[in-house]
């Protein structure tokens, strides 16, 4: 798909479907410019493993994640349901580097508590729920081959809730959630990839046809 | 702990594999559950690690084994860290801190064999109840 942005790229050759501008990212986002294109070799790496289209699928994320493509789990679900901000079931580069800005080190703490809350709420209702806490701690366990029994499972979801769930209407709204990590901060602590600072130094091969110099 | 530093554990909500170059994968995250006490799981884990020739630093229930690799070439270091999840339930998560994966995981079954009086593997028995009831936390 050609999108509008498509016409920056004229003088830098054919580009894929779904490319973005380095200089409009980069100005919407905590990355430089430099980093945006580093971050394009990136996602030209993930999105070319399976189906060499210039989107990422599911099974590319998933591959990318776990060295599996079929691996089933339910928190990259939820991940790259919330990088697919289109809901058209592949991640675009724009999408990409805009979800990814949320994990940089200088991003607002807000909004990766907000995110953070977003991937929990997995019925996007708006709270997140008993069963829906319960069913991660069930996710947990599972990837890790580990059981446990209902009962103990049932006692560290009913404790969890009770400790944030601060109105007592049996579920944790957003406002609870901020208080609740706020107390608790190595909550959000997968929220922050010190990586992309040094993204850089990861994909050095942009230098030799970076655009610009920032 | 609480559910969702549980959950925080989990490798799906770990981007950082994104940047990762290592082409060769297998699980990097590795854990079990102990119903012994802390001190106990913590002083098995140092005998343990010691009797394997590594190097061993404990402070707030946070381990740290370092070492050779196999092949005496390079460094070998794993992070153990003990949470409880539960009275008398504690999780024992183990991480690779530095060296070859498959170092870390042959390492891995190693220390497992020799802490199996401390791992517990529930049973049919005591383990199963039904999955699909959630009981209510007023109870």
């Amino acid at each position: 798909m050609q999108s509008l942005f498509g016409c920056f790229c004229v003088r830098k050759g054919q580009r894929k479907a779904g490319y973005e501008d380095p200089i409009i990212l980069a100005s919407e986002t905590p990355f430089t410019v430099n980093e945006v294109e580093a971050l394009y070799d990136l996602f030209k790496k993930l999105s070319s493993s399976i189906i060499d289209d210039g989107l990422i699928h599911k099974e590319e994320f998933q591959f990318a994640l776990f060295r599996n493509s079929n691996k089933q789990n339910l928190f990259a679900d939820r991940i790259f349901d919330l990088f697919d901000v289109k809901r058209n079931g592949v991640i675009e580069f724009g999408e990409f580097v805009r979800s990814l800005s949320v994990f940089h080190p200088n991003a607002p703490e807000a909004d990766k508590i907000d995110f953070a809350f977003r991937i929990y709420d997995l019925r996007q209702t708006g709270y997140i729920e008993r069963e829906e806490l319960k069913e991660m701690v069930l996710a947990l366990l599972g990837e890790s081959d580990l059981t446990l029994s209902n009962d103990v499972i049932d006692t560290i979801v009913c404790k969890t809730i009770t400790e944030a769930d601060t109105n007592k209407d049996g579920k944790i709204d957003q406002e609870e959630w901020r208080e609740f990590v706020a107390k608790n901060p190595s909550l959000v602590k997968n929220m922050t990839l010190p990586y992309l600072k040094e993204i850089t130094l990861v994909f050095p091969s942009f230098v030799m046809h970076s655009e610009v110099q920032d | 702990m609480n559910a969702f530093e549980m959950i925080t554990l989990s490798q799906g909500l770990n981007l950082s594999s994104l940047f990762d170059r290592q082409q060769d994968f297998i699980k990097r995250q590795t854990r079990f559950v102990s119903r012994k006490s802390a001190k106990v799981i913590i002083s098995s884990i140092e005998a343990v690690a010691g009797s394997m020739g590594l190097k061993v630093h404990t402070r707030n229930f946070k381990t740290r084994l370092e070492g050779l690799s196999a092949n005496k070439a390079g460094q070998f270091a794993a992070v153990i860290e003990v949470y409880e999840v539960a009275p008398s339930l504690f999780l024992v998560d183990v991480r690779k801190a530095a060296g070859d994966t498959l170092d870390y995981h042959k390492f891995y079954r190693s220390f497992c064999k020799k802490l199996e009086h401390i791992i517990w593997k529930p049973t049919e028995s005591n383990a199963k109840h039904g999955l699909l009831r959630t009981k209510s936390c007023d109870s």
